[in-house]
């Protein structure tokens, strides 16, 4: 019994232990990093917010960070499930969270404090850990001085504006100061440029020149000038060994005042970069840095050098939105210089029958945030159509706008013009398009009768007054006719095989007949073909002479008929055929030796008779030829002579 | 040529083409004329979503039967439509226009639901701009209809090869030439309709997913909407890889929307 109390005890423990620790789970919990503790007034600084065990992430609250620019870098899913089975455990670590990447540039020098972020996660806030950053003020010096600049500060999208970083080198001192001071660096300064990388451009701008192009321009081989955002070379010459790439504009001599206000020589560097604007909003160039050593006297062993830091403060753009003063209603929402135009399809229609209405603008300039154009609000187009919401579609520098209309009377002939406004840039105005108007037939509804349209009388017989107004939203009626359910499903495997089965009765067709056409064509084969008939008239002739006791023509008739069926059957020239000759060819032909002496006994009476030898021979010559033919013309048959 | 005069030799041709494409169209099938009925009286008596899905099941049956009709499809989106349903509309809407292309009403009624969904309308394939006529001939007609030309034309060969006429001739080469392009024609609404899958979302929203399971995070930044077209791009299991007509792809469970 003892033992059975100690077993539930320990059984009862163990589920409420478990039961806790399922009921607890990991709690969510906010997690700072910063990249660095120390850093120089307007040096950027990375700082990432996690948050852990969080299924719904929201961004975390930043907004307490006054004394930094807190620039978003991006977010990132922590979500994993993990599983692991050892010896048949099976174990899960299943996590949740959503890291979120920022840079933040100090805007002033000093100790200062990074208030820690707030999330709110399922209605609860959550705090993340303060931290602290020593920002140390930029070198008061005047060896380098850097400024970031343009010549306008506002623009609108499609503009172009250069941005430039203009860095003054003071000149090396003594003799030296003919020098490009950037010729005697062991190695090129840093500089850290955020809008010299496209990725780090913000998605409202574009580089006029990508990166590798404007960079090529500015390349210096014999490595003199300044490093740009840690570029290397990475050429098969320098595969271990990354040789830091310089870049350099040509510099120009200016002279400035220095740090005592006594006039001092520099040389000055600008780096232009041009933008081109494509969407409104306030962008920001900058904070720049530089460090490196630069020469500051001539000591004996030669140059001394001072260790330099320096910030450029950022430049704000600002790519303004079309006015709103003088705004027409008819404004799309575009910038630039475009073309505008209308196309219909169909142009001839029924009342009440949708037709498509395409508006396209095309040209040079910014597409975003267009809408299209309310086309119920046209009074002209209003009053004859029934319009419905456009779909709208952006390709490169087109945008389509697809209305389907439906036109409510007969009497319309024209789509009127539609107005579309944009905003010119250049000449800082709207200008205001019209399309074309589009001929249209408008006929009568064969569906609808005034009884049939909801909501209005039919008009009335004097005609005067009403007018019926049809509805035509919702959707068109049912199909009721039962001989319209065909079935339409198609097998394409069969159809292939019956069209191809068609092709190739085609092709056998056409084979099939020209070897017709060929044999027709064959002067043997036709003189084999028509000998028999040929042979038999001879033969019909000869017997009506015979009768007639004119045995020599007769004679020679008969004779000329057994000839000329051997002849043609063996494709031979018919005159100078002895008879000899003819029973040669037959017995060439197969033909049975007793046929062959009986055809040679014929053709020697025929023979006789022809040159009056005898005439006695001939009585019954008529009948024999006629039985010997029809045994010949059988035998050549046979031997498939004819 | 008097032996084979050339009026008779291409009166055959089109006799036989014609009686080929009369011969090829399918018959009203009685059975489903019947369900037609039934189905369409339920329509006719249907005042609520529900009875309206109750009609559309029974316009299902037809199409369960193996019968597709582009009348069926029509009145089973106009169901869906009245069902409050319109992502299944438009589905049906869409497997009607292939077989009824030149129905203005179809056409105007698969607009109102994209329109009720606020989507837009797929954009037309580059094929179709080519291929201008395309629309002018439901599918099966196009098969029909390239029998038929063929026939023509491998008559006239015949007749032209037989009684050696050189306008028969001409005639022949342009029957096929048109012959082929209705081949291709053909062969691209297969490809279309047969060889690609596509479908419509017909649930409110879908989360789109960048794998095919639920644990992956979702592939768009917005869920996808009732009546999102998009072409079937793979299938594992109950899952499907959709391509948007953006060519954005993502993978939604199957049941969230209707695949043709």
């Amino acid at each position: 019994m003892n033992v059975v109390k100690k077993t539930l005890l320990v059984v009862g423990l163990l589920v409420v232990t478990a039961g806790a620790a399922t009921a607890a789970g990991p709690k969510p919990e906010v997690l700072v990093e910063l990249e660095r503790s120390r850093v120089y007034e307007g040096q950027p600084v990375r700082y990432r917010v996690t948050l852990n065990h969080v299924q719904n992430p929201v961004a975390p609250d930043l907004s307490g960070l006054k004394d930094f620019e807190v620039i978003p870098g991006g977010q990132q899913s922590l979500n994993s499930t993990q599983i692991t089975i050892i010896n048949g455990q099976r174990s899960q670590i299943v996590r949740r969270g959503r890291a979120y990447d920022y840079t933040l540039v100090p805007r002033r020098a000093g100790r200062l404090t990074i208030p820690g972020p707030v999330a709110r996660v399922d209605g609860q806030e959550l705090h993340g850990q303060a931290m602290t950053l020593h920002v140390e003020a930029a070198d008061r010096q005047d060896l380098v001085r850097m400024e970031v600049k343009t010549r306008s500060d506002a623009v609108y999208p499609t503009q172009t504006f250069t941005v430039t970083l203009s860095i003054a080198v003071k000149a090396l001192p003594g003799r030296l100061d003919e020098k490009n001071p950037m010729a005697v660096q062991s190695s090129p300064p840093k500089l850290l440029i955020p809008w010299a990388d496209d990725e780090r451009i913000p998605a409202g701008l574009e580089p006029v020149e990508d990166e590798r192009h404007w960079l090529a321009r500015l390349h210096d081989s014999d490595g003199v000038g300044f490093g740009i955002n840690n570029l290397a070379d990475t050429s098969i010459h320098s595969l271990f060994d990354r040789t830091p790439l310089a870049f350099q504009p040509r510099p120009q001599r200016e002279v400035r005042k220095d740090a005592d206000g006594k006039p001092a020589t520099y040389w000055v560097y600008n780096f232009h970069r041009r933008f081109r604007a494509n969407r409104p909003g306030r962008y920001t160039f900058g904070p720049v840095t530089l460090q490196g050593t630069f020469a500051v006297e001539q000591g004996e062993q030669g140059l001394l050098g001072e260790e330099v830091f320096a910030v450029a403060r950022p430049l704000k753009i600002d790519v303004k939105q079309a006015p709103e003063a003088d705004r027409p209603a008819s404004y799309l929402g575009a910038i630039g210089a475009f073309d505008w135009s209308a196309s219909l399809t169909p142009t001839e229609a029924k009342v009440g029958d949708p037709i498509t209405l395409t508006l396209t603008l095309s040209g040079q300039g910014s597409l975003d945030g267009v809408s299209p154009p309310d086309l119920a609000a046209i009074p002209e187009v209003a009053k004859d159509f029934k319009t419905y919401p456009a779909t709208q579609e952006i390709k490169g520098k087109t945008c389509r706008f697809t209305y389907t209309l439906r036109p409510l009377r007969a009497d319309v002939a024209e789509f009127p013009p539609v107005p579309a406004a944009y905003f010119d840039v250049h000449r800082h105005e709207y200008v205001t398009l019209r399309s074309e108007p589009i001929r249209l037939r408008v006929s009568p509804a064969d569906r609808l009768s005034g009884g049939q349209i909801v909501g209005r009388a039919a008009p009335t017989k004097s005609g005067n007054g009403q007018t019926l107004e049809a509805r035509r939203d919702g959707i068109f009626a049912n199909i009721t006719d039962p001989a319209e359910v065909r079935n339409d499903k198609v097998n394409a495997g069969n159809w292939v095989a019956v069209l191809g089965g068609m092709f190739g009765l085609g092709v056998v067709g056409s084979l099939a007949i020209r070897r017709l056409q060929r044999r027709g064509e064959d002067p043997a084969l036709v003189r084999r073909r028509t000998a028999v008939a040929r042979a038999r008239r001879l033969l019909k002739q000869g017997a009506a002479r015979l009768a007639a006791q004119d045995t020599r023509a007769g004679a020679e008739s008969v004779r000329a008929a057994v000839v000329s069926l051997v002849a043609d059957a063996a494709n031979l020239p018919e005159s100078g055929l002895t008879s000899k000759d003819v029973c040669r060819q037959l017995e060439t032909c197969g033909v049975d030796g007793a046929l062959v002496n009986r055809v040679g006994h014929s053709l020697d009476i025929c023979d006789a008779a022809r040159y009056g030898a005898s005439g006695g021979g001939v009585n019954g010559l008529a009948h024999e030829a006629d039985v010997l033919f029809t045994d010949l013309v059988r035998s050549l048959r046979r031997q498939r002579q004819l | 040529m008097t032996r084979y005069p050339l009026a008779i030799l291409i009166v055959v041709a089109i006799v036989a083409s014609a009686a080929f494409y009369l011969f090829s169209t399918p018959a009203v099938d009685v059975e489903a004329a019947h369900r037609f009925q039934q189905a369409q009286e339920a329509f006719d008596r249907a005042t609520t979503p529900d009875e309206f899905t109750r009609a559309a099941s029974m316009y299902q049956s037809i199409l369960d039967r193996g019968v597709v009709s582009g009348a069926v499809l029509y009145n089973q989106g106009n169901a869906w439509m009245r069902a409050e349903q319109p992502g299944r509309a438009i589905a049906a809407y869409h497997q009607a226009v292939r077989y009824r292309p030149d129905d203005t009403h179809l056409r105007a009624n698969l607009d109102y639901a994209l329109t009720q969904c606020g989507a837009t309308a797929a954009p037309k394939p580059f094929g179709r701009h080519l291929l201008f006529w395309q629309d002018w001939l439901g599918y099966s007609q196009k098969f029909r209809l390239t029998g038929a030309v063929l026939a023509f034309a491998l008559l006239l060969s015949l007749a032209a090869v037989w009684s050696r006429s050189a306008l028969l001739s001409r005639s022949a080469l342009a029957a096929g030439l048109l012959a082929l392009l209705l081949a291709v024609s053909t062969g691209y609404d297969w490809w279309q309709f047969d060889h690609q899958q596509h479908g419509v979302i017909v649930a409110d929203e879908v989360i789109a997913r960048k794998g095919n399971a639920m644990s992956y995070e979702p592939a768009f930044t917005e869920p996808l909407a009732d009546g999102t077209e998009f072409t079937v791009a793979d299938r594992r299991g109950d899952w499907l890889l959709v391509r948007l007509p953006g060519d954005q792809e993502g993978w939604i469970q199957d049941k969230t929307a209707v695949v043709f």
